[in-house]
């Protein structure tokens, strides 16, 4: 098991929000031209989302729009080898990158009645349902660290993507916010 | 605080962002520039005071470039346009180009 750099760290649970570390998810960058992205979605049988900041669901994974041409397909941690090892066979000739970032970032489940107050405690976003609405994605600040930000279908769970090195500010940055939330 | 419009991700804010001067800044051919060229490329820019066109990146976003008009007296932001595109056609009367 990698380490968890936040098993050490105060926990984040209360009647205002609350937040767990995710297991590991296997997560591959993708960046694709159109043709690269139709071979792709025949090959794994997920829609990629063409419309910025949306995200999409099969049963490989989740698919969270990034850029223009760039997304990060997150999919069970066993599974990450044998989908790249696919799409490098789908792709073949295309113009694409498909990069295996598993152990890159994690993520942390966030969720609870006061899960948007937590977060706006360090990120410049708009987080109102009506400005991020289920299945939202977006790369955006969490204090000082980039963070990537995807509301969950439910409308109340957030996973929160942050690079492995700042996983300890980033958590420690939620927790100081819900510690006022959760009284 | 700037609100800035990514062509891509929309309204966001200031920190999200870098901004990387003067845009539209064509590299000479090396084979024919002369050095009075590559001085103009490399060190001599607008520095308007009024309407200038910059390129600006989201670098805490979609990580994409893009180009703005804005107005350094104002800080009003006149308008937003891809990389590769040029100044909307209602910028250039003001610009004078």
């Amino acid at each position: 098991m990698p380490h968890s750099p936040t098993a050490s760290l105060p926990a984040i649970a209360g009647a205002g929000v609350t937040a767990v570390e995710a297991p590991l998810w296997g997560k591959l960058v993708l960046r694709l031209d159109g043709e690269a992205r139709r071979r792709t979605e025949a090959a794994l049988h997920i829609a990629i989302p063409e419309r910025p900041l949306t995200s999409t669901e099969a049963q490989v994974g989740v698919c969270l729009w990034l850029g223009p041409d760039e997304w990060l397909l997150v999919t069970a941690v066993d599974m990450a080898g044998e989908v790249a090892s696919r799409l490098d066979a789908a792709l073949a000739g295309t113009h694409h990158a498909v990069v295996d970032v598993s152990h890159r970032t994690l993520a942390f489940r966030l969720a609870g009645p006061k899960v948007r107050d937590a977060l706006a405690a360090g990120c410049p976003l708009d987080l109102h349902p009506s400005a991020f609405p289920p299945g939202t994605v977006a790369r955006t600040l969490l204090g000082k660290v980039g963070i990537t930000l995807h509301l969950r279908r439910d409308g109340s769970t957030f996973d929160l993507y942050v690079d492995r090195s700042f996983a300890d500010y980033a958590w420690r940055h939620l927790e100081l916010a819900a510690r006022e939330l959760n009284g | 605080m700037l609100l800035i419009t990514c062509p891509w991700c929309g309204p966001r804010a200031e920190i999200e962002f870098r901004c990387g001067g003067e845009a539209h800044i064509a590299r000479p051919d090396p084979a024919t520039a002369s050095d009075a060229d590559w001085e103009r490329y490399l060190f001599l820019r607008e520095n308007a005071k009024g309407v200038t066109l910059e390129r600006w990146w989201h670098v805490h976003g979609c990580r994409r470039w893009f180009n703005a008009a804005r107005d350094t007296t104002t800080e009003e932001f006149l308008a937003f346009y891809r990389m590769g595109e040029p100044p909307p056609a209602t910028l250039r009367a003001r610009l004078g180009r």
